[in-house]
C-alpha cells in the first residue's frame, strides 16, 4: 500500500518542524564558522585528497583498528576535542583603559554608566551595558581604541562610539553642517549622516542591513540589526589642512568638543549603526591599505564574537 | 589561493543571513547536531576558499547548499563504510538516544537520503524552508517552473519508496 499525497507531505512538513527545532543555531555557531575561516584564510591551501583503492583503505583502517585498541588499553585514552574547533570563549574580563591584551574574551563597559560626572546618562545615552569581543593576540587598547599596528601603515582597529551628530564635511567640521545619524534604514535619508558625508567615498552610498548578537538580562542570545556603512578618506587628502588638523566625522554625546578624530589619508572605516534605546550605539572597525590579509581576518573575527550585552 | 579578506566584506552579511537555514539543511541531511554543525563550518570554509564564489546570496546559497550536499555525503558514505568495523569501533550506547530517536521518522530520513541532490534541496527548500517554487528555481538556478516537477518527481519516488508501515519497499 502507497502513501498518500496527504500523508507524505504531512510527514515531510513533521520532520520540518522536528528539524527546525533541533537545528536553532546556538550563540557559539557564527563564532565557529568566522574562527573557521580565519584559520583558513591563513592556512595553505591543502594537498588535493589522492583517492585509494576501498581495499587499501580497509587493510589501513584495520591496522589502525589494531593500533588504537592497543593504545586505549594500555592508556586509557580519552578522545579530545577537535584540533579544528575553536575554543568557547571564557567568561569576559574587563578591557584595561591602556596596554597590551592577552588573547581571551573581554568586555568595553558602557562609559556612561560607571559614575563619571564627565560623562553623565542622565540626559540619554546608548543604553547597553558592554561589549563583549574575543581578541586573537597581539593586540592592544588604549581609551577605547582596541587595535594592532597603531599609527602604522598596517593599522587595524576598532572603537564603540554614542554619536550625537554627523558632520557634513568631516574636513572642514568648524563651519559644517550637522545631521544625525542615518538610522532609517536604506535606501537612507535625502540629506545629512553618513550615508552623504563629504570625502567618504563615492555615491551613492549605501546602508547594509546586518545582525549581532546581542543578549538581555535573562542571558538569553538574540539577534539584533545594525545598518553597516562603507566609508574612506581619500588617499590624498593632506589631513593637515583639515581644520585644526582632524579630520572629523562625528560629535560625541555630551563630551565638550568631543568628537571622533583619529582618521590618515586612505583609511578605510566599516561603520556599524547599532539603534538600541535612547542613543544610537555605533562600532567603526577601521583598517588601512596596508593593512595585512591576516589582520583584516583577525578584524572579521573580532567583529562575529561581538556581543552587545543589553542586560 | 587564500581569499582577499579585503574584497570580501560581503561575506560575514551572507554567514549571517544563512547560517541558519544551512544548519537546518545539514540537519536535514545527516541528523546529527554536532556533524551538522562541522559540515556547515566546512561548507562555509570550502565557499571561503574558493575565488569564484560568487557574492550574490542567490547564487551564493546554491555553492553553500551544494558544499554541504557534498559533505553530507561524505559524511554518509564514511559512516556505511566504518560501519563493517562495527566490531573494533562500536561507541557505548547512550539511552537518551534512543529517546530522540524515537521521535524521528527513521524511514523517510533514509529515503530522503537516496533522492539526487538536486531533489534534495528542492524537497527541502519547498517543503523545510517553506519556500515558493519561484524562490527554488531561483536557488536551484533552473527555469520557471523546473522545481515544481523536481519537487513533484522526487514526492514521487518517495512514495514509491515508502510503505505505510514505514517497510522500504523494492526501488523501480
Amino acid at each position: 500500500m502507497k502513501h498518500s499525497r496527504d500523508d507524505l507531505e504531512a510527514r515531510l512538513r513533521r520532520d520540518a518542524a522536528t528539524v527546525r527545532r533541533d537545528a536553532q543555531p546556538g550563540a557559539t555557531l557564527h563564532h565557529h564558522i568566522m574562527a573557521r575561516l580565519t584559520s583558513t584564510a591563513m592556512a595553505p591551501a591543502p594537498p588535493r585528497a589522492v583517492r585509494l583503492p576501498a581495499q587499501l583503505l580497509l587493510a589501513v583502517a584495520l591496522v589502525l583498528a589494531v593500533a588504537v585498541g592497543v593504545y586505549v588499553g594500555a592508556n586509557r585514552l580519552t578522545p579530545g576535542p577537535a584540533t579544528h574547533r575553536p575554543t568557547t570563549p571564557t567568561s569576559p574580563v574587563p578591557a584595561p583603559s591602556a596596554g597590551a591584551l592577552a588573547p581571551g574574551t573581554y568586555f568595553l563597559a558602557n562609559p556612561y554608566l560607571g559614575g563619571n560626572p564627565a560623562l553623565d546618562c542622565s540626559h540619554g545615552c546608548s543604553a547597553y551595558k558592554r561589549i563583549i569581543f574575543t581578541l586573537p593576540a597581539g593586540w592592544s587598547i588604549s581609551d577605547g581604541l582596541v587595535y594592532k599596528h597603531k599609527d602604522l601603515p598596517g593599522e587595524v582597529a576598532f572603537s564603540a562610539w554614542t554619536v550625537d551628530q554627523v558632520y557634513a564635511d568631516p574636513c572642514h567640521w568648524q563651519g559644517s553642517t550637522l545631521s544625525p545619524l542615518d538610522l532609517a534604514g536604506p535606501p537612507g535619508p535625502q540629506d545629512g549622516g553618513l550615508a552623504n558625508q563629504a570625502l567618504r567615498g563615492p555615491l551613492p552610498r549605501g546602508l547594509i542591513p546586518v545582525t549581532l548578537r546581542a543578549v538581555d538580562a535573562s542571558g538569553l542570545s538574540y539577534p539584533m540589526t545594525a545598518l553597516r556603512i562603507d566609508l574612506s578618506v581619500p588617499a590624498t587628502l593632506d589631513i593637515a589642512t583639515c581644520d585644526k588638523g582632524q579630520f572629523r566625522s562625528w560629535t560625541v554625546w555630551e563630551v565638550p568638543d568631543g568628537a571622533n578624530s583619529h582618521h590618515v589619508s586612505g583609511q578605510l572605516d566599516t561603520v556599524y549603526q547599532i539603534e538600541v534605546d535612547r542613543r544610537p550605539l555605533v562600532i567603526d572597525a577601521s583598517h588601512r591599505p596596508g593593512t595585512s590579509e591576516v589582520d583584516l581576518a583577525e578584524l572579521q573575527s573580532i567583529l562575529a564574537s561581538m556581543i552587545i550585552d543589553r542586560s | 589561493m587564500s581569499p582577499n579578506p579585503n574584497k570580501r566584506f560581503w561575506f560575514e552579511p551572507l554567514v549571517f543571513a544563512l547560517e541558519r537555514p544551512a544548519l537546518a539543511f545539514a540537519m536535514m541531511l545527516v541528523r546529527d547536531r554536532s556533524i551538522a554543525e562541522e559540515i556547515v563550518q566546512d561548507a562555509f570554509a570550502r565557499v571561503w576558499v574558493s575565488p569564484k564564489t560568487p557574492p550574490e546570496e542567490v547564487e551564493f546559497r546554491r555553492w553553500l547548499y551544494r558544499a554541504i550536499t557534498n559533505l553530507a555525503n561524505d559524511h554518509l558514505r564514511r559512516q556505511a563504510r566504518f560501519a563493517r568495523l562495527r566490531s573494533w569501533f562500536a561507541p557505548p550506547r547512550n539511552p537518551v538516544d534512543a529517546i530522540d530517536k524515537w521521535v524521528e521518522d527513521d524511514d523517510l530520513v533514509q529515503t530522503l537520503r537516496r533522492l539526487s541532490g538536486r531533489e534534495q534541496l528542492a524537497v527541502y527548500l519547498f517543503y523545510y524552508e517553506d519556500r515558493p517554487f519561484e524562490d527554488v528555481d531561483r536557488v536551484l538556478g533552473t527555469r520557471p517552473g523546473t522545481a515544481r516537477k523536481v519537487v513533484s518527481r522526487a514526492l514521487q519516488k518517495l512514495r514509491t519508496r515508502l510503505t505505510v508501515d514505514g517497510v522500504e519497499e523494492p526501488s523501480t
